[in-house]
């Protein structure tokens, strides 16, 4: 007989309630940083839930894909026009940026160097991940630093930009 | 629903980089812009449930093993993260004096956070998707062509010497 995990109840039953207090409380995306906090700090707690399977993280980015697809219109082209220089500049910084970190790392607190450099460059998580098991990096120091890096982006941003700018 | 396991699938399959999300934005995109779709909105709580799914997704990355790493390498975690957020904002800023878009969508649009996360903050605070989605799949594209090669250029480099 299959034991029922009850884990799972609890990363549902965490995300609901973490969810609708992000949103009672007004939280900028309040929905995701909601049931992201609650998850996460139970998961540091000692939840030991797995992460998701491919096939559900799919699913999600399909959805959210496709909300954020009714948002395109027929100016598309203009635009990309307009912002591809723009966009090769942000890009070029961003690389140049993440080479300047991954040498602080790797000087001050002795990461080796392609642990560093892929751990900052600001690519997907789960594809850097892979390049980093090619180049024989720390995979799972580089899989914590993007999480972190992404972590902190919906946690503060949002508030920076609903305070400065909203 | 079908433009949107149409796009997940064709954008899986053709292995394009976040392919899952890339794909029902565009096919629903396109759709959009020829006048074939008439949807401007999804129901609230499916735009809630799919922001909580997200927050999920993200939280169930953590895991205890973080709290065994020392302070000073979860210090310079920390460090890169700090740096993403405030070169975001100059980046950003940036965008904004070179671009006609707004200064919330500039900084959304060259944050280097996930394309899933920024184009739910992009819509929430009601800022151009359309841009901000464009700005980060140039990024995640041009980094993912040009990273690898880079990366084991150097490493074919660093094995030969050492």
């Amino acid at each position: 007989m299959i034991k029922p995990d009850f884990r799972v109840v609890k990363v549902f039953f965490l995300m609901a309630a973490g969810s609708a207090l992000g949103v009672y409380f007004q939280l900028p995306i309040g929905a995701v940083m909601g049931s992201f906090l609650t998850i996460a700090i139970a998961q540091m707690v000692g939840l030991g839930a797995k992460p998701l399977q491919v096939r559900s993280k799919r699913a999600i980015q399909m959805t959210i894909g496709g909300i954020a697809g009714l948002n395109i219109n027929s100016e598309l082209l203009n635009e990309l026009k307009a912002i591809f220089l723009p966009g090769l500049l942000a890009t070029l910084s961003h690389f140049i940026l993440a080479l300047i970190v991954a040498y602080w790392l790797q000087k001050v607190l002795k990461i080796d160097w392609f642990t560093a450099l892929c751990g900052s460059i600001p690519a997907g998580m789960s594809e850097i991940s892979i390049i980093a098991e090619d180049v024989d990096a720390d995979v799972q120091l580089v899989t914590l630093m993007h999480l972190f890096r992404v972590s902190m982006l919906v946690t503060f941003l949002p508030f920076i930009i609903s305070v400065l700018f909203l | 629903m079908i433009l949107v396991i149409v796009g997940g699938m064709l954008g899986t399959l053709l292995k394009i980089p976040a392919g899952a999300l890339v794909g029902p934005l565009f096919l629903v995109g396109s759709f959009k812009a020829a006048n074939i779709l008439n949807l401007n909105d999804v129901p609230q709580i499916v735009r809630w449930g799919s922001q909580a799914c997200l927050g999920m997704m993200l939280g169930l990355l953590f895991s205890r093993d973080i709290i065994a790493y020392s302070k000073k390498m979860l210090g310079g975690i920390l460090f890169v993260g700090v740096v993403s957020v405030l070169s975001a904002l100059l980046i950003g800023f940036v965008v904004y004096q070179l671009t006609d878009l707004s200064l919330i969508t500039a900084i959304i649009a060259t944050v280097p956070g996930g394309l899933p996360e920024m184009l739910t903050l992009a819509s929430s605070v009601e800022a151009n998707t359309q841009a901000v989605a464009m700005f980060q799949l140039m990024r995640i594209i041009v980094l993912m062509l040009v990273v690898p090669v880079f990366l084991r250029m150097i490493y074919k480099r660093f094995r030969s010497e050492g």
